[in-house]
């Protein structure tokens, strides 16, 4: 029978379960004995003696091999099995304890281990056959295509009502929705009613459980619930109808200098579960793109579902290090090359960023390079494995620094990337609308390719290094400087540049023959992004004569506008703010720039009337911000730690990196679920005076003018003469 | 890892800050010199960042005599204009 992989997991002892979804539309179990490995490294007489006890310390098998150091080296190393993945980890931790002894492909998970082994992937298409003691399997799919079929997956949501606010309390409802808009509801106080909502998810087939919060709170609660009741053993969610086990809870962790929680995967057997308050992949290229990435990774969906975009990069680093048949080490272990104070200055730069012109451009375009740090990551081989602190003869060299990249082999994370970079260039060409199924892939995969070089300089990545991270910037930085002397020469004034992108004002050449000279100096395409009608860059709020390169908006040719660094881009803008400014930039879009600050000031004056009318729906007030820490830990009494003892005291539970929401009312800010008061409109009021400052600025004006002028009734004279930038 | 040496932008502040200092001496218009040099270094930041250097108020004086040499040439040819 032929059909798909959709899910693999361990099994018990010795045994790997894998979900096969036949054409036919049935799913069925199928058990394979697998025992998952790990590699050792250590001095010859060492490897001998561990082969010689290992057997007795819990090992099913140990077996010499000879693989490839990521240097290139090839080792002989003992490959040791274990019955599962609990057996395997206490092994190691054994072996480990002796410091002569290094372990590789160690922190792979057994369901991977046990599909790259055979050369298969998830939702790989298949041919299942029985053979003597159990099931043959034959791959009939290509891991590079992206014209592959899916299985027609059956979905369901499932969602919960609670006696009290944030997620907190007793289950009141359970509904349970099928496509089609069918809803039934359960009665989660009887027992029963769990064993029939089970008996409902398993009689329908579902393949695809969506939820909202079932990682952190509902399927815990709905097991802990069947258990009081005493119906554990006949209410299960997974396909099997095994015990779940959820411990529920989640953890804190900093990225990039922002503190952030995630949930505690609740993964179940047979089916996925797709929480979509945890799911990392919806924003960008929904559940299309979260398959395509779990192919091409080999990671289940569900962990792809809910993997950070490192981790996933991370994955396929280890897939093309396994397939050309190198340990995969356990955590990164480069240390980084001795440098002279001089030289460490030099190195530790990140991308060029040209501070832009303030004030307003008439005319501009933007033009950026598709993927650059991965397009040059690619294009230069560079890898922790291929870096040099010497550049030697026949190396490619890095500008202004020493440092040298072998181009004799190819490196771990230059393949990874340039197998991303294809698949994404191929899915562009194939999407023939916003949106499609080609359009969903390249967003997911675009998203991992932006980690792509963040990652290499993560201190715990197997296959980064320091030194490959800097050469990836000052690669950039050159060609970024070139491309700015490029579009001069040409008789283009650049307004501003950063990192990937410039902002030209057209000269007399036209703008594709910029283009095309960009892509060719660089060797990367490059394209037209936006063609401004005007474009206004802000300075500095805290230093007004100082510009700042994230802060601009405008308006394109076709009347469209965009928007950066304002208020109604960052997430913690209450929607009403957001709304009023967008709707002010939309009024600007449709006249003259002589006319615009008019238009901006009468919006700006409209939406005051609105908020002091009091007929701004709640809803539009609420401001949204994430925790950095506990709420006993703030130290001053800031808005959002007021408003999360708020939520504590209720009953809630809130912690570092999760986002609260809450409205500034007149007894200060209190949680959206539970405000009582009426909004603080004089916090409201200042927060759309600053936002209309915010674009009104660039033509010339004080936040106090803007003041007046918004609360005033006449002088708008003033504003026909918008002052624009001297250059 | 990530970066362990300061941005030149990030010196700029460190560096205009201590600089600010001077200003509860400074008679009126030298301070609000200082603090219109000291902006152009902030805003200059971008060039200041090409020259990495262990010594980066070097660079940011470079950045200020620039910027004054600059200005005289415009009064230069304001003058120039107005005489011809």
């Amino acid at each position: 029978m032929r059909g798909w992989i959709l899910d693999v997991h361990q099994d018990g002892p010795g045994l790997v379960a894998m979900w096969f979804k036949s054409e036919t539309g049935s799913t069925i179990k199928l058990l394979f004995e697998y025992e998952p490995y790990f590699l050792l490294l250590a001095p010859s007489w060492k490897l001998e003696e561990i082969h010689e006890r290992v057997s007795g310390m819990g090992a099913t098998s140990s077996e010499f091999v000879q693989k490839s150091l990521p240097s290139g080296k090839f080792k002989r190393m003992l490959m040791v099995r274990a019955k599962d993945g609990p057996s395997k980890k206490h092994l190691l931790k054994k072996l480990l304890r002796d410091q002569d002894v290094i372990a590789f492909d160690a922190d792979i998970e057994v369901e991977r281990q046990f599909l790259m082994e055979r050369g298969l992937f998830p939702l790989a298409r298949v041919d299942a056959r029985r053979a003597s003691g159990g099931f043959e399997l034959q791959l009939r799919d290509d891991l590079e295509s992206l014209e592959y079929d899916m299985p027609e997956f059956k979905r369901a949501l499932l969602s919960a009502k609670t006696s009290r606010p944030f997620k907190t309390g007793d289950l009141e409802e359970l509904n349970l929705s099928f496509e089609g808009a069918e809803t039934i509801s359960y009665d989660p106080k009887k027992g029963e009613e769990f064993v029939s909502l089970s008996d409902e998810v398993l009689r329908r087939g579902v393949d695809i459980l969506f939820t909202k919060g079932g990682d952190g709170f509902l399927l815990q609660s709905m097991e802990k619930s069947a258990d009081q009741l005493g119906v554990s053993e006949n209410f299960s969610l997974n396909r099997d109808m095994s015990k779940m086990g959820f411990g529920g809870g989640g953890f804190s962790f900093t990225s990039y200098g922002v503190v952030r929680w995630k949930y505690r995967p609740a993964l179940l057997r047979g089916r996925y579960h797709i929480d979509l308050d945890n799911f990392m992949g919806l924003p960008e290229g929904g559940l299309e793109g979260v398959f395509d990435l779990s192919r091409s990774c080999c990671v289940s969906v569900q962990k792809t579902a809910r993997t950070s975009i490192g981790g996933i990069m991370s994955s396929l680093e280890d897939l093309v290090a396994f397939k050309r048949n190198i340990a995969i080490p356990m955590e990164g272990d480069q240390p980084e090359y001795f440098k002279s104070v001089l030289s460490l200055i030099r190195s530790d730069r990140g991308g060029f960023v040209m501070n832009p012109i303030p004030g307003v451009h008439e005319d501009v375009v933007e033009i950026d390079f598709m993927s650059l740090y991965p397009s040059l990551i690619a294009m230069r081989n560079i890898s922790s494995e291929t870096m040099r602190p010497m550049a030697v003869e026949g190396d490619i060299t890095v500008p202004e620094l020493d440092l040298g990249i072998a181009s004799n082999r190819f490196g771990i994370v230059s393949d990874a990337v340039a197998f991303l970079l294809r698949r994404r260039i191929a899915c562009s060409h194939m999407s023939s609308k916003e949106d499609d199924v080609y359009d969903r892939r390249q967003k997911a995969i675009k998203l991992i390719l932006c980690s792509a070089f963040g990652y290499l300089g993560f201190r715990k990545a197997k296959f980064g290094r320091v030194e490959a991270h800097m050469a990836t910037t000052a690669f950039a930085r050159e060609a970024l400087l070139k491309v700015i002397g490029l579009a001069e020469s040409m008789g283009f004034k650049v307004v501003h540049a950063i990192v990937d992108a410039i902002w030209v004002r057209e000269g007399e050449t036209d703008h594709e023959s910029l283009v095309r000279r960009m892509s060719e100096t660089v060797g990367v395409p490059a394209k037209l992004k936006v063609d401004y009608k005007w474009v206004a860059f802000l300075n500095s709020r805290i230093n007004p004569n100082v510009p700042v390169p994230t802060r601009y908006f405008g308006v394109t040719k076709e009347g469209g506008i965009k928007v950066r660094g304002i208020e109604a881009r960052r997430n913690d803008t209450p929607p009403f703010v957001s709304i009023s400014q967008l709707s002010m930039l939309e009024s600007m879009a449709k006249v003259g720039l002589d006319e615009a600050p008019v238009v901006a000031v009468d919006g700006l004056r409209s939406s005051l009337r609105t908020l002091r009318e009091g007929s701004v729906q709640p809803e539009l007030l609420v401001i949204r911000k994430k925790l950095s820490r506990s709420p006993s830990e703030y130290r001053h009494r800031v808005a959002q730690a007021l408003a999360s003892q708020f939520i504590e005291r209720e009953g809630g539970t809130v912690m570092p990196g999760m986002e609260i929401s809450f409205i500034m009312t007149e007894d200060g800010p209190q949680p959206s679920d539970l405000v009582s008061s009426a909004p603080d409109l004089g916090f409201y009021e200042t927060a759309l005076i600053r936002a209309g400052h915010s674009i009104l600025e660039p033509f010339g004006f004080t936040e106090e003018e803007v003041e007046s002028k918004a609360h005033g009734q006449s002088g708008l004279s003033s504003f026909l003469m918008p002052r624009r930038s001297q250059c | 890892m990530g970066r362990s040496t300061p941005t030149f932008r990030a010196f700029t502040k460190e560096w205009s800050s201590e600089c600010l200092k001077m200003m509860r001496v400074l008679p009126e218009k030298e301070r609000s010199a200082l603090k219109n040099l000291l902006d152009v270094v902030s805003s200059r930041s971008d060039a200041g960042s090409l020259v990495p250097s262990p010594l980066p108020s070097e660079t940011a004086l470079i950045l200020m005599v620039i910027h004054l040499k600059a200005e005289l040439n415009d009064l230069k040819t304001a003058i120039d204009k107005g005489g011809g």
